[in-house]
């Protein structure tokens, strides 16, 4: 019976994933994240333009973050839910040991990069480290999406980009920038596939 | 089934529970008025946006039903379990 329960819960939690809506905004925001660091780069921090955009990182990170938040709930409200239906979730509250292992998680390994910095002094760190937490947050994404293949994929996407692009000829800026765009134009092209089957699959209901 | 999904969303439209259900309309229809009749389903009209949905959710009484319905089941193959590792007495 509990078996069941949980079989049915993975099913219906992966549904959200189902049309590649969420990669197809991930990836726009991440493209738009590597101009932010393009622009940063290419202006240079001492320019009257880097000097605006250093400080308002945080600010547009939640602008993107709203902006994500809007192009799904447009393109699912224009797209799925007249396909396959509406669902809306449970805001889980995360457990505080799940809170503590994350962030034990992320102090380790912020330290082991540190480390790894100054055993590897011409190994860019920041484009690699990026690489690996961004693989990391794929696969975790994966598990909530209940096991959804693809993510796997752009996991080791994530960390090769990295890894090529810390020992890349590039500046670390230039590195980052092109690691977001690469990654955002991934997402918007394993989005992109998946929306076009389950467009293909589910025809809209009359 | 209609429940067990019911209880792992915050809220769900009759379409999505159809699909997921693989009832047909008239039988999700009839399954939802009991439901709703016992307490233990809420269906409401609301819209999302500018898009009208009816969306039907689970009610506490609902989801404690349902939890007693687990653990009930739950203990009736415990005891099946057991009963059929006892040795036979022939």
């Amino acid at each position: 019976m509990s078996e069941d329960l949980a079989s049915v819960e993975r099913r219906v939690k992966s549904y959200w994933y189902r049309d590649g809506i969420g990669e197809l905004a991930a990836g726009l925001m991440l493209i738009l994240l590597g101009v932010f660091f393009f622009l940063l780069e290419f202006f240079g921090e001492d320019s009257t333009i880097g000097a605006i955009l250093q400080p308002s990182l945080v600010l547009v990170l939640i602008g993107l973050f709203a902006l994500g938040r809007r192009v799904v709930e447009a393109l699912k409200g224009r797209l799925v839910y007249t396909r396959t239906g509406f669902v809306e979730y449970e805001s889980a509250e995360p457990k505080l040991r799940h809170r503590l292992f994350a962030g034990l998680a992320a102090g380790l390994l912020a330290a082991a990069f540190a480390l790894a910095a100054s055993q590897l002094k011409p190994l860019q760190t920041v484009p690699a480290l990026t690489g690996l937490i961004g693989g990391v947050l794929l696969v975790l994404w994966q598990f909530r999406a209940a096991g959804l293949s693809r993510f796997t994929i752009l996991a080791a996407c994530s960390i090769a980009l990295g890894l090529w692009l810390s020992l890349s000829a590039l500046t670390e800026g230039y590195a980052i920038s092109l690691y977001y765009a690469g990654m955002g134009l991934a997402m918007l092209a394993s989005g992109g596939l998946v929306l076009q089957s389950y467009l293909r699959q589910n025809s809209k209901r009359q | 089934m209609l429940v067990m999904v019911l209880s792992a969303v915050k809220s769900a439209d009759f379409l999505f529970l159809e699909r997921e259900t693989g009832l047909t309309k008239g039988n999700l229809s009839a399954h939802l008025s009991k439901l709703e009749a016992a307490g233990y389903v809420k269906i409401e009209k609301t819209f999302k946006g500018k898009y009208p949905l009816t969306v039907c959710s689970l009610t506490a009484a609902g989801r404690k039903a349902l939890g007693d319905y687990r653990q009930k089941m739950d203990e009736a193959l415990q005891t099946v379990a057991k009963t059929n590792r006892r040795p036979s007495l022939r």
